[in-house]
């Protein structure tokens, strides 16, 4: 299935392009998801979530196809496993930004997402919009982080992966329909790549001090 | 397949299963007549590490009357709340919708408390107890609480319990004269659950509708009323179209998905017509 999510910011879309690889900012956007290894170009990680009784923990690699800087387009491919079950979860992130007339930026988001095993089939219609709603949080939140980019705000320490990743409360009011997790999933990978790059950006820093 | 595995135990009280799930927290679960639970376990969904049997608590159990008020114990399985001659005649809507859940095997396992707790918007007793008006009595470490319908289903298999919380009783009030109901569901194969039902009661006098409840199962994350078609019906008529006007708008503010089943343009046209159906049927 396929999800989109635009929203506005009021920077120029190079600034812009910078937060959105600022990882402390946006990391607290969403919960549940874990880096456990970075080798330069593939981030390995997981992302755990849960619907009512039901949880999934899916382990997987990302790895960004496509990084153009002058359009400001990045194409991130992601896959993983479920850790207790056969099932899987791929997706095909793409985010374009693109500068405004009144000099801030459009952010859009298309999320292309396939989802395979017994959360698929469970799921039943009724997951479909907590996918949606969490990928408009997390659009949402990363809104808030690109306003505040102007700002010297404290940074917030990257949130650690204990609590797994509860669509249905930070989903707040009335959400499902289709697969939830695909969603989930792919903004959770995201993030996932998103932190390591910081991690290699930060050893980078170290080296020229 | 086999579940995974958890720790399992069966309190004789209901303040000993509390103290279970306090215990546990979150990864705690109840286990009543397990037409929920279990099949979550058998397909791995589900990973609880206790399993709180809640099985043996007779208190649980049987439907008696207080007052102007029916009430029904979290444990009383379906197939006795669809028999009771008190649920009949106090809270008819609930036996017919209950009659309608998967098949008699299931129906004698599972329990009413169960069907609420697990707040599946697809099943046909939470249809029924929203229509309904009832009050879900819960008990946890700092007592009971009494929660109304309308207000116990918060999302797609969540409702306002907390995990150290245990659903003991539906109470429901006594309806006066007059009130006539009907379950209208609609699936394509027995047993199967509904692709969309209507659960429809509407107190009628001289033919004319007074006022009428109507709630909507797999039209959303939780069950939800037809307000537009309850504020439509009253007043109406029964004879000519008044009902099939009110039910046109059955669909609006609901949210159905699209799933092998059906799609949601096609669950919105279910729900209007099964909604005239239903409430035809309910006003007699």
């Amino acid at each position: 299935m396929e999800l989109q999510h635009e929203f506005t910011v009021p920077v120029p879309a190079d600034q812009a392009w910078e937060v959105l690889l600022d990882i402390e900012r946006i990391a607290p956007c969403m919960p549940g998801a874990t880096v456990e290894s970075y080798d330069g170009e593939t981030v390995g990680g997981a992302v755990k979530v849960k619907v009512g009784p039901i949880t999934v923990t899916y382990r997987g690699t990302a790895v960004f196809e496509e990084r153009d800087e002058k359009i400001r387009r990045m194409v991130l491919a992601a896959s993983g496993r479920e850790t207790r079950g056969q099932g899987t979860a791929r997706a095909r992130v793409t985010g374009q930004l693109t500068e405004r007339d009144d000099g801030g930026t459009q952010v859009s988001v298309i999320t292309d997402l396939t989802i395979t095993g017994r959360p698929a089939q469970f799921g039943r219609s009724l997951m479909a919009d907590v996918g949606e709603r969490l990928i408009g949080q997390f659009a949402g939140c990363l809104a808030e982080r690109l306003a505040e980019r102007e700002r010297e705000d404290p940074v917030p320490p990257l949130i650690p992966a204990d609590e797994p990743l509860d669509l249905l409360r930070t989903a707040g009011a009335p959400v499902a329909r289709r697969a939830g997790w695909p969603a989930a999933v792919a903004a959770a990978l995201v993030l996932v790549f998103a932190a390591a790059r910081r991690r290699r950006r930060r050893k980078v820093r170290g080296r020229s001090t | 397949m086999i579940p995974p595995s958890f720790e399992y135990t069966a309190p004789r009280s209901v303040e000993d299963a509390v103290r279970a799930l306090a215990e546990g927290g979150e990864e705690a679960k109840v286990l009543a007549g397990g037409q929920s639970l279990m099949p979550l376990l058998r397909m791995r969904l589900a990973f609880p590490e206790l399993v709180v049997d809640v099985g043996g608590i007779p208190e649980l159990r049987g439907v008696r009357e207080d007052g102007d008020t029916l009430v029904i114990g979290a444990l009383t399985t379906h197939h006795t709340v669809l028999r009771d001659p008190l649920v009949r005649r106090h809270a008819g809507l609930l036996a017919k919708a209950t009659a309608t859940v998967a098949d008699p095997a299931v129906r004698h396992r599972g329990t009413l408390g169960g069907a609420l707790a697990h707040a599946d918007p697809a099943g046909d007793v939470p249809t029924a107890i929203v229509a309904l008006d009832a009050e879900l009595v819960a008990q946890g470490p700092d007592g009971r609480r009494s929660i109304p319908a309308a207000e116990f289903f918060t999302d797609y298999l969540q409702s306002t319990l907390s995990p150290d919380e245990l659903l003991v009783e539906v109470r429901l009030p006594k309806p006066g004269d007059g009130w006539g109901f009907h379950y209208e569901k609609f699936r394509r194969a027995t047993q199967e659950w509904a692709v969309v039902g209507v659960a429809a009661a509407v107190r009628r006098t001289n033919g004319r509708i007074e006022e009428a409840r109507v709630a909507l199962t797999n039209m959303g994350p939780t069950p939800v009323r037809a307000r537009a078609t309850e504020a439509a019906l009253a007043g109406a008529d029964v004879a000519g179209d008044a009902i099939a006007r009110a039910a046109a708008s059955a669909a609006e503010g609901t949210a159905p998905g699209t799933d092998l089943a059906a799609s949601a343009e096609y669950r919105a046209h279910l729900a209007r017509v099964l909604t005239r159906r239903a409430v035809t049927a309910a006003a007699g």
